[in-house]
């Protein structure tokens, strides 16, 4: 059970940083960016080029590649979503769309198809009846970190209390002279770093490779969706749920539960309950509250 | 080919074109209809019944997605159809009682490649009179409303899901014959054909086209498919691996894409003044 | 006869309307008069069922009219315009009085199928229709132009020309006159006393005194969604509470 349990808190661990990111920019720009999850990969692939092109090691490795991808983002931004900020929600997440596979496309060309794994050698742990690796310690560790680090960037410096002001409420947030424009970029700096920094981590723990982006895709939005679309933090403790839900469904025999010879859910379901996780989740949502149509 | 692809587009047309409604799911009904052929031919029923699975099943699925689009903003319901979509393609993956699983399943082949064309072009033009007629009609006109403001429409004593619920019925019809004949076409169905990626492409040959126009619509996919098809010749043309330029490929569609919305939101052919009254002056 | 009984809507913590209470009978127009917020188009929107009372029920010669239902309030009979004109900008001003015809067998699948001859000839009855109120609010000259290039005033129009396609029994009319030129102004009184003589019900929420003096049978005044006064024209223009709500506690 342990296991399971541990399993679950690593796996939520890579997703829950991507997926905080999405819930952000959700927050602010109110879309879902389909290009989040290619941020990540871009993430993972410099990261993996600083540490074996540049020498540099794991830990700045990871934060020259987050920097770098924030303002990869933010140029993004500049060049596509500023000029559309006033197309529909999902005008924006097709469009999002279209950078994605221009990323994705880039990403192939530089580096080829093949996959590759980052040159760590992680100490194998026990502990409580679980097995794992100091790698693992590490990166649940970092999403840790990182999640703390956002919290104290949100809740206590005044960026952060600007941000939360336009996610609240833009129109009223500008009037009172926040500089949206500003916000957004520092947005999509945080977000997109941490799609690096969940990439790298991802990668680290499976492997590098160009189709990443579409193994992450379902579980984080899923993960987003769980924990309630704009809500930063709800997406990390969304990642918690979902990893749990899948791992708990997988690995625990179901039917001896239900005392009917042993069963448990395939793991090739696990993309299953994701996807239909969310769907449940945005099915069940209430509709929009106050104005007008009572449909 | 062209043909196929091209009546899925005009499918989304209507939904989209037409009257607004953002479904990123359209591949489902596509595959749908692509595995009722499978589902047909994997458990020994004879071959038209995949036809009517594809033309029966997939507006039935169809009414069943839109129920809740009344409760949901756009971009939500876009999301939910994307996961429907999805969550058919798992199924189809991991379930392999149901039509071959991983391994996808081999469905009579129309060998006659003139039989072929002639069939998918006999759909295509059936689908595009079709929406013609719906288009210049009294419907499309309301459809045109409730794209702009479903409110109004309602004060004019309009239920806007009665529409709603009409045109995705007619879309996921058209969507899953296109699928069931695919099927015969290819003569093999597996569930990588079928995923987000494909409803993408979709999408990208309407927006370019122009979602409003049914030429638009046939013009758009008529490039994308060409674009897609010539991969091959282009990557022999010019000695790089193939894996390169359809990797540039899928670039270039999303470049397209992007810059469509930046520049030229219309689409190729934008929507003409049409004349949807009998006698105006 | 027209009525809306206790109506109160709330939205988070705001009280938009609290036990509001209106009559209006048959060939009257009923003025609806109050400072900006003081909820006087959620009183429209909510007999019109684009909104959803907490509480109330609005019943029309006794029938009950359905909430929170706009087509079921349309179907009753009920027409709304609104402040912002709703129409469709990318028809033409021609095809958007089209669209207020309620009963149209071209807008089913399986009339357009099955009995083309019909949609026909009822298209060419609701042209002549078109034609026939474009005159009266004088706009047949525009009717070839998109309805997105018409000026405000015209846009006003056009919204009460697309209502008046449906027939309707009560027409709610939120701020007909604003940004309106005194020409076509006039012309809308003109109309609107037509209509009266109709034997319609009209409610009519303006800040325009003049127009609501002209024109109105009776005054209904809110503030801060509760009535403050009733009555004549004459009788509201002197009454010191109105006079109060509109320019503030005197000094």
């Amino acid at each position: 059970m342990t296991q399971i349990l541990a399993d679950s808190l690593i796996y939520a661990a890579e997703i829950g940083i991507i997926a905080m990111g999405v819930a952000l920019c959700f927050a602010i720009l109110r879309f879902a960016n389909f290009a989040h999850v290619q941020f990540a990969v871009v993430g993972a692939y410099l990261t993996y080029s600083a540490n074996r092109f540049l020498g540099l090691p794991l830990v700045p490795a990871t934060l020259l590649s987050a920097v770098a991808t924030g303002l990869l983002a933010v140029g993004i931004d500049r060049a596509v979503f500023a000029r559309l900020r006033r197309i529909t929600p999902e005008g924006k997440m097709i469009v999002s769309w279209g950078v994605a596979l221009i990323l994705r496309a880039a990403i192939a060309c530089c580096f080829g198809g093949a996959s590759r794994v980052f040159p760590v050698e992680p100490a194998a742990l026990n502990a409580l009846g679980a097995y794992f690796t100091s790698q693992d310690v590490a990166v649940v560790a970092a999403t840790l970190a990182a999640i703390l680090a956002l919290h104290l960037l949100l809740h206590r410096t005044r960026a952060g209390t600007a941000l939360r002001a336009l996610a609240s409420n833009a129109e009223l947030a500008e009037t009172r002279g926040i500089p949206a424009e500003r916000m957004i970029a520092l947005m999509w700096l945080i977000s997109a770093g941490f799609a690096a920094i969940g990439g790298t981590l991802f990668a680290l723990e499976t492997r590098l490779q160009p189709n990443m982006d579409l193994i992450i895709l379902l579980p984080t939005f899923s993960a987003v969706t769980i924990g309630g679309l704009d809500r930063v933090f709800g997406a990390a403790i969304g990642a918690l749920v979902l990893s749990l839900a899948q791992n708990l469904l997988i690995g625990v025999d179901l039917g001896g539960l239900v005392g009917l010879g042993s069963w448990s859910v395939p793991t090739r379901f696990r993309d299953f309950i994701a996807v239909g996780a969310m769907v449940l989740i945005l099915l069940l949502r209430r509709r929009m509250p106050g104005a007008l149509a009572a449909r | 080919m062209i043909a196929i692809w091209s009546v899925l587009g005009i499918s989304l047309h209507l939904q989209f074109g037409l009257t607004g409604l953002v479904n990123f799911g359209q591949v489902l009904p596509f595959a749908i209809g692509a595995y009722g052929a499978g589902f047909a031919a994997v458990h020994g029923a004879p071959g038209w019944s995949g036809w009517v699975i594809g033309g029966v099943m997939a507006p039935l699925l169809g009414l069943v997605v839109i129920l809740p689009a009344s409760r949901l903003t756009q971009d939500y319901w876009a999301l939910v159809t994307l996961g429907a979509g999805e969550l058919f393609r798992l199924a189809m993956l991991n379930i392999p009682g149901i039509a071959g699983g991983v391994e996808g399943v081999s469905v009579a082949r129309i060998n006659a490649s003139g039989t072929a064309m002639l069939a998918a072009l006999a759909l295509l033009v059936a689908t595009v009179l079709f929406a013609r007629r719906i288009g210049h009609s009294p419907l499309g006109r309301m459809l045109r409303v409730l794209r702009e403001d479903e409110v109004l429409a309602a004060t004019l004593g309009r239920d806007p899901v009665r529409f709603q619920r009409v045109v995705t019925a007619i879309s996921w019809a058209m969507a899953g014959l296109a699928g069931t004949l695919y099927a015969h076409v290819i003569g093999y169905i597996s569930p990588s054909a079928f995923t987000v990626a494909e409803t993408f492409l979709i999408w990208i040959a309407v927006l370019l086209g122009g979602p409003a126009s049914i030429l638009g619509v046939v013009l758009g996919t008529t490039i994308i498919q060409l674009t897609a098809l010539s991969t091959r010749f282009v990557a022999q043309w010019s000695q790089l691996p193939f894996e390169f330029v359809a990797n540039l490929r899928l670039g270039l569609f999303g470049l397209v894409l992007v810059l469509v919305f930046l520049l030229r939101p219309e689409g190729l052919v934008p929507e003409r003044r049409e004349r949807v009254d009998a006698a105006s002056r | 006869m027209l009525q809306a009984a206790d109506i109160s809507v709330a939205y988070g913590g705001f009280q938009a309307l609290a036990g509001v209470s209106l009559r209006a009978e048959a060939g009257s127009i009923l003025g609806l008069v109050g400072p900006n917020g003081s909820g006087k188009s959620t009183l429209l929107n909510v007999i019109a069922g684009v909104q959803f009372p907490d509480r109330g029920s609005v019943t029309l010669d006794g029938r009950t009219v359905p909430a929170g239902r706009p087509e079921l309030a349309a179907q009753c009979g009920i027409g709304r315009a609104f402040q912002i004109p709703r129409l469709t900008r990318r028809l033409t001003v021609f095809q958007n009085v089209l669209i207020g015809a309620p009963d149209q067998p071209g807008e089913r699948v399986s009339e357009l199928l099955l009995r083309p001859g019909r949609v026909r000839r009822r298209e060419r009855e609701i042209a002549e229709a078109a034609h026939a109120v474009l005159r009266r609010v004088d706009l047949a000259h525009k009717a070839q132009d998109y309805a997105g290039n018409l000026s405000g005033g015209q846009q006003k129009l056009l919204s009460l020309a697309m209502l008046l396609m449906g027939h309707p029994r009560v027409l709610l009319l939120d701020e007909p006159a604003a940004g309106v030129n005194p020409v076509l102004i006039a012309r809308e009184i003109a109309l609107l006393r037509e209509l009266r003589a109709e034997r319609r019900i009209i409610v009519l929420v303006e800040h325009n005194m003049d127009m609501i003096a002209d024109l109105c049978d009776r005054v209904i005044v809110l503030d801060a969604g509760e009535i403050i006064a009733e009555g004549s024209p004459a009788a509201i223009r002197a009454d010191a509470r109105v006079m109060r709500s509109y320019l503030g506690e005197p000094a």
